[in-house]
């Protein structure tokens, strides 16, 4: 049966709601690239041509690299001596050349709270600890008034965020969470409803399992977290 | 008082208050995601994009008159910056397969929605972003013809237009 306009609208809307999953770190990562040095204020991926960065760079950058390529033709060279360098047990020496990625370390913040929040009580000892979505590797860690959110396979290093997609204060309502950071401001007439910049979710507890639930209702904020989904305890 | 104030931000950053700029822009990421997204069907580029978007916006803010707004004037860098990406030579090789697209729904559904997106991305720019902006973003028709650069009218018509390939194409695909 053909589809009405409407009927195709709704389609549409879900049929691309697929193809664009929430990117709640996009707006700290985009603010935050505005605020640096324009020399290094690059797009992460898309270019990174050299010629832009001034003169005393390059000359720097040409030595490293001569630097290290050097370095790489004397190993080679050595190896092919058979000048593995030994321990003084005689074994030779395992060289670890892949190291992990920086770890951010999750501190609460003070037991304080600000006067234009939303009501609310500090999170409490049952929901604190850290959380890992069921269905990709994003975590969120909460305690005190903060919560932290990080997803390492999305949020780069370079981009100045060490990991952290977001971050901010976050308060506990009976089986109401409110989000809340500086990143989601309070303007009416698009996505970001609300008075004071926060997204509210409901959550439910189930031993080490965590859900988190949107409400639908239009009226509630819209920071784009897109928090919501059911997460395990790991820490 | 909205647009007095933004008049401000945007005279302050006109003259290079990058907070000003901030204060802008930020309202606007979500908005400009979905926007690339939708048209992309890649949230990776889609991210590429507005970060592109951004920095373009903020170098040639000189170009916004006063008393014009934001929103329309940035939606449109973003527009223009994905025209470039799909005629970009390498998207039409390293474009995402709908497969890899996250899945949310099951089913018959999922069939459904995968055979609209390919008949979405058959459609030529104009006509994609105007279903986007309208349908996806839910923008009014007033501000779809700020961001196109076309009058209400055109909009009008060419929606139509598009809508009726769009269920072409769907029916192509069906056959």
């Amino acid at each position: 049966m053909k589809p009405t306009d409407s009927q195709l609208r709704q389609m549409f809307v879900r049929a691309t709601d697929e193809a664009v999953p929430p990117a709640p770190w996009l707006e700290t990562e985009v603010i935050n690239a505005m605020r640096r040095p324009r020399a290094v204020r690059r797009p992460w991926r898309t270019e990174g041509a050299i010629g832009d960065f001034p003169q005393g760079l390059r000359l720097a950058a040409s030595l490293a690299a001569l630097l290290i390529a050097f370095a790489g033709v004397s190993v080679l060279l050595m190896s092919a001596r058979g000048h593995i360098l030994p321990e003084s047990g005689g074994r030779s020496t395992t060289v670890q050349t892949a190291s992990p990625g920086p770890r951010v370390t999750f501190t609460p913040s003070p037991a304080v709270r600000a006067p234009n929040w939303p009501a609310g009580d500090m999170v409490p000892a049952q929901l604190a600890g850290s959380w890992q979505l069921q269905t990709n590797s994003r975590q969120i860690d909460l305690g005190g008034y903060s919560f932290q959110v990080r997803e390492p396979s999305r949020c780069r290093p370079d981009f100045g965020t060490t990991w952290v997609c977001t971050s901010g204060n976050v308060v506990v309502n009976g089986q109401e969470v409110d989000f809340i950071t500086d990143t989601c401001s309070p303007q009416a007439g698009n996505t970001f409803v609300g008075e004071f910049g926060y997204e509210k979710y409901f959550y439910s507890l189930s031993g080490n399992t965590l859900t988190l639930t949107k409400p639908t209702d239009p009226g509630w904020s819209d920071c784009g977290f897109g928090l919501q989904g059911t997460y395990t305890k790991i820490s | 008082m909205e647009r007095v104030l933004d008049g401000d931000l945007v005279k302050r950053a006109q003259a290079g208050d990058e907070g000003a700029f901030s204060a802008l822009l930020r309202p606007l990421i979500v908005s400009a995601y979905r926007l690339a997204g939708a048209m992309l069907h890649d949230p990776h580029t889609a991210e590429d994009v507005v970060q592109d978007a951004s920095l373009k916006a903020w170098r040639k803010l000189r170009q916004v008159r006063p008393g014009a707004e934001m929103k329309p004037w940035f939606l449109g860098i973003v527009a223009n910056e994905c025209r470039e990406v799909r005629r970009g030579r390498w998207w039409s090789v390293l474009k995402v397969p709908d497969s890899e697209l996250p899945v949310r729904s099951s089913g018959d559904s999922l069939a459904a929605f995968a055979d609209l997106r390919r008949a979405i991305r058959r459609l030529r720019h104009r006509r994609r972003l105007l279903l986007v902006l309208h349908w996806y973003l839910d923008l009014p028709l007033v501000e779809v013809a700020a961001i196109t650069g076309l009058s209400e009218e055109a909009v009008k018509s060419e929606l139509s237009r598009a809508v009726g390939q769009l269920r072409n194409l769907l029916r192509e695909g069906e056959a």
